[in-house]
């Protein structure tokens, strides 16, 4: 026998109470003078035996109530009694990972540890005491849907567990034990159990010191079990990475793109084959991977064209029918263009071509004779300040301004609105730009430019420049030269640049610095501008100042920046699965009705758009599976797909070592390693407290109570 | 009611024992004629003195014998003397203080021999009084006279009731000491041993005594209501006793009830009255079933 409430047993001391009781009234005696004492004395001596043992009965009887009342306040409960009904009730907390791994297929088993992990739930609910309180926790790198506060209404919980599937998530546990540990410390329940069914595979255990300590500090109030529903497969190759690495996508045009395969097994795997698709429709021989040893990966670079613009779904997949089905395959959204134009506006246009300041510029975004230009996916046009404000805009995606003094105010409110419709605005500055201009009115007045031109940088003499950072290259911009094979940036010599301070930026969007001179201050800052972007780079784009235009990563340099304003609104179109997928649209989108729908599902949910700094922003969360996506905007009408993939941890079906699990063993009240439910329920039936004895405790104690009313009361009739 | 002798003889009680004594004594008056069968014996009229003759003197009172001698009228007058001795004897033990509301037992049994006594020498009989416990305290001889009466009612008030009762023991210690035969009337709770007691009343009857017995009894005594946890302190110096007495109660009215049986049915065989008081009556009962128990005696 065992107490749930021992402190309660002090209350044994209130045995006294009846005895004290007793005594007191010993002295609570009327005292009345009397003369027939003959009487009295004989009637005593007739019937003192028979009232000293119905006091004694009666004092047994009061000292069994109280003692009864106390021992069943400590809540006794004993393991010769196995009943549903009289068990002591509990507040379980039952989690299920619901993670992408949980799909997998073990090989002895028929079917997917998702399934085996339901019907072990279902197990544990069936074995709950009656009264119990649970909740169903699906814990996917979340703490999860399901029911998080603990409920008496075992038929909700067990409808939930029928309804519940696994996700494409990743898994992290900690979140999901953690905010069950609160929820269970914050119950009165003298029995918590916390039960974890997962496969126990690493990653889901990516935080194992933290879950460890946490089932540590709640051992003594909340008994953990954990089972193990996963074995460890042999094999399992999965497409880790579909990247996209031409920056443009245009119509017709080559796109190259890098797909990596892991082998997770333990032999090695050959020929591989790697099948891409353009919309489902497989897109020319399938790439055959020779080999790829256990525990690597292997990337290959492919290169497809799109035949039309807009968005288009690509996706890559191996040719394995092996455990786990969901990372064979993995699709991204890529959105084609058909011919991209920037507008040069030139500041100092030289007397020929070549001592035109957008010279290179030009040169650089139309790489091609001129006879290739107008089949040459991006286009520039050339205009001195003179026409810029009667340019229409229109016809532009991004405006190059190189040493351009100044333009008409008037002008601003267009340029404004170009960028924060997402068109995209390049800077460069040279001798003739009127700095106040571009400091007063594009970046504190409009917040256009990410930053100020401050002073000219070096301290000009003999022998003085700047340097670009030889490494370091964090902004997407610029990554490429992380690869020393793609050469370097250091070799760029700058004899003069504006300092570009980004203090007191009133831009409301943050001020990046993409690039930098070796002595720490800004080369290139850009920042986002509405649905636009902005590029500020510290010194001309000619070769005044520096040598970068006739440097190889020019070239570059140029089409990445132009190529980030072109996908600056397809940004977040691929994301992973548990992401919220975030679009920014005009504010036109502010309160209308708009759909989002996944490619394996018939239905979509209504979703609306929310107004934010720069117009309307869309949020959806419920990002669980991975795929294609479709958001439809209805009036106007618009339609953008994005791609969902899962986590790459989740392929990898390494499980927990054997001193982790030892070290599980410790901190839990059970641990098991089985797909057998019936072997959960004789285990938990084993472990947990048996029959609560309280209620029959309590029954005898009333009944006892009738009893010794109905003897104090017959007692005291006359006799 | 209190220990002062006028509260004891206040008007109502005073008017009934009036009333009854005028019954009683028309009784008396009637066996003194002699027409009937007294069960006095020694009754005479004894002479006193002479005065002259007044007209209107009844002349069969003339003394013949002076008249002729000195030729002078006189009337002869005579003093009645009784033959009717009541010894009245009130139980003064510590038991006879109990009572459950303002009057003891002992106040009753005051109030009751000072009415039998103004009574009894109302009807020109004579009275004498004993107050005692396990001894005679008090004592009055005989007397007939207003004077004896106060005296009476002045030991009465004056006696304050303490100590054991012995009643058998001066109830033997009467019928050996008194010569002339007459009525004994025993005022007490009866708290004896009945046997002794009954003892008693068969000696003093054989020595030719008629006795009634008058028992005073709280009304608590008779219907033991208590409830609850008692503590019962003895009279008498008889050890308290602790009990829940609700439960003993049966108990108690049966030992009771046996008790007063035996008293009544040997007072009865001892052709003695019995008379049961509850002082929470009135008196009257008392003196109407002394008043019977003398009619019934004389009619023998």
């Amino acid at each position: 026998m065992s107490f749930l409430n021992p402190a309660m047993l002090f209350g044994m001391t209130a045995l006294a109470i009846p005895i004290i009781v007793h005594l007191l009234n010993r002295r609570r005696f009327k005292k009345i003078q009397w003369a027939a004492m003959r009487f009295l004395q004989v009637s005593l001596e007739r019937n003192q035996r028979r009232m000293k043992v119905e006091d004694w009965i009666l004092l047994l009887l009061r000292m069994a109530i109280v003692a009864l009342i106390a021992l069943a306040a400590s809540r006794p409960t004993t393991d010769w009694l196995k009943s549903k009904g009289l068990s002591s009730k509990l507040t379980a907390s039952i989690i299920i990972d619901s993670s992408a791994s949980m799909l997998r297929k073990d090989e002895t088993e028929q079917e997917n540890r998702f399934s085996i992990a339901q019907r072990i739930a279902d197990e544990v609910l069936n074995s709950l005491p009656k009264g119990s309180a649970t909740s169903m926790i699906l814990g996917a790198n979340s703490s999860g849907k399901g029911i998080k506060e603990p409920t008496h209404d075992i038929v909700r919980a067990k409808k939930t567990l029928e309804a519940s599937k696994a996700t494409h998530r990743g898994s992290d546990l900690f979140p999901a034990i953690e905010s069950a540990i609160t929820t269970l410390q914050d119950r009165p329940s003298s029995q918590k159990e916390l039960v974890i069914i997962t496969d126990g595979e690493a990653s889901a255990w990516r935080q194992y010191e933290a879950i460890t300590r946490s089932l540590d500090q709640s051992k003594k109030d909340t008994n953990a079990i954990i089972v193990l529903v996963g074995k460890n497969p042999d094999e399992n190759l999965a497409i880790t990475r579909l990247d996209q690495k031409t920056p443009i996508a245009s119509v017709d045009q080559p796109v190259r793109l890098a797909v990596e395969v892991t082998n997770f097994g333990k032999v090695e795997a050959n020929d591989i084959e790697v099948q891409m698709s353009i919309n489902k429709e497989p897109i020319g021989d399938p790439t055959i991977i020779e080999a790829i040893p256990a525990g690597e990966s292997r990337t290959i670079t492919t290169f497809i064209e799109l035949t039309d613009p807009g968005y288009q779904q690509i996706s890559s997949t191996i040719n394995i029918n092996d455990a786990l089905e969901i990372d064979n395959s993995r699709e991204i959204v890529i959105r084609g263009i058909n011919k991209a134009r920037a507008l040069l506006v030139d500041g100092q246009p030289g007397r020929d071509l070549t001592e035109s300041e957008t010279f290179f510029l030009q040169n650089a975004l139309v790489p091609v004779p001129p006879e290739l230009t107008d089949s040459f996916f991006l286009g520039a046009d050339r205009v001195s300040i003179g026409d810029f404000p009667s340019t229409s805009l229109d016809d532009y995606r991004a405006i190059f301004l190189a040493n351009v003094s100044d333009f008409p105010e008037e002008f601003l409110p267009d340029l404004i609105n170009f960028v924060e419709s997402g068109g995209g605005l390049v800077v460069f500055p040279g001798d003739n730009i009127d700095a106040t201009f571009y400091n007063k009115i594009l970046h504190e007045k409009a917040g256009l430019l990410p930053a100020a031109f401050g002073e000219i940088i070096p301290e000009q003499g003999e022998g003085n420049t700047l340097i670009i950072q030889a490494s370091g290259y964090n902004h997407p911009l610029v990554d490429l030269w992380n690869d020393p094979g793609a050469g370097t940036l250091s070799n760029v010599k700058t004899l003069k640049a504006y300092k570009l301070s980004l203090e007191n930026t009133t831009n409301n969007n943050k001020a990046t610095v993409a690039l930098r001179y070796s002595d720490g201050s800004a080369a290139v800052v850009e920042s986002n501008y509405g649905l636009g972007k902005v590029y500020q780079f510290s010194s001309t784009a000619d070769t005044d100042w520096n040598d970068l235009p006739v440097q190889p990563a020019f070239l570059p340099i140029v089409h990445r920046v132009f190529g980030s304003i072109l996908s600056k609104q397809d940004a977040g179109i691929n994301i992973n699965v548990g992401e919220t997928f975030i679009r920014k649209g005009p504010s036109s989108w502010i309160d209308k009705k708009a759909t989002i729908s996944y490619s394996n599902s018939p239905t979509a949910s209504e979703i609306s758009a929310d107004e934010d700094a720069n117009g309307a922003s869309i949020e959806y969360n419920e990002i669980n599976e991975s795929g294609i996506y479709s958001l439809t905007i209805h009036d106007p009408f618009e339609s953008i797909q994005f791609s969902a993939s899962g986590d790459p941890r989740e392929s990898n079906p390494e499980l927990l070592s054997e001193a982790q699990k030892e070290r599980l063993r410790e901190v839990s009240l059970k641990f098991l390693e089985t797909t057998d439910p019936k072997e959960i329920s004789a285990a938990l039936t084993r472990e947990r407290k048996g029959a609560e004895l309280w209620p029959i405790l309590l029954l005898i104690a009333a009944l006892i109570t009738i009893l010794e009313l109905f003897l104090s009361q017959k007692f005291s009739q006359e006799k | 009611m209190n220990s002062d002798s006028i509260k004891l003889l206040d008007a109502d009680t005073l008017a009934r024992a009036d009333k009854l004594g005028m019954a009683a004594r028309f009784i008396v008056e009637g066996y003194m004629a002699g027409e009937h069968k007294s069960p006095y014996r020694g009754f005479a009229i004894e002479f006193s003195q002479h005065r002259e003759y007044s007209p209107g003197d009844d002349v069969r009172h003339l003394d013949w014998k002076v008249l002729g001698k000195t030729d002078r009228y006189y009337i002869k007058q005579y003093e009645q003397e009784t033959n009717f001795i009541a010894h009245i004897l009130v139980d003064g033990s510590e038991s006879m203080q109990y009572g459950s509301g303002e009057t003891s037992k002992f106040d009753y049994a005051k109030v009751a021999a000072a009415c039998l006594a103004f009574l009894i020498i109302k009807q020109r009989d004579a009275v004498s009084l004993s107050l005692f416990d396990d001894s005679i305290r008090e004592e009055l001889p005989r007397g007939n006279t207003k004077n004896h009466l106060f005296n009476v009612l002045e030991k009465l008030v004056q006696f304050n009731p303490k100590g054991a009762t012995n009643l058998p023991g001066q109830l033997h210690s009467i019928a050996n000491k008194s010569q002339r035969k007459g009525l004994v009337i025993v005022i007490s709770d009866f708290f004896d041993d009945e046997e002794a007691v009954l003892e008693s009343v068969q000696h003093l009857r054989f020595v030719g005594h008629e006795v009634i017995g008058l028992q005073i009894l709280d009304h608590d005594e008779i219907v033991f209501p208590f409830n609850g946890l008692v503590e019962f302190e003895g009279l008498e110096n008889i050890e308290n006793l602790k009990t829940r007495p609700a439960e003993i109660r049966k108990s108690y009215m049966k030992e009771f009830s046996e008790f007063q049986k035996k008293l009544k049915d040997g007072f009865s065989r001892n052709s003695s009255h019995f008379i049961e008081c509850d002082t929470s009556k009135p008196l009257n009962d008392a003196l109407g079933a002394y008043l019977t128990f003398r009619r019934e005696t004389a009619s023998k």
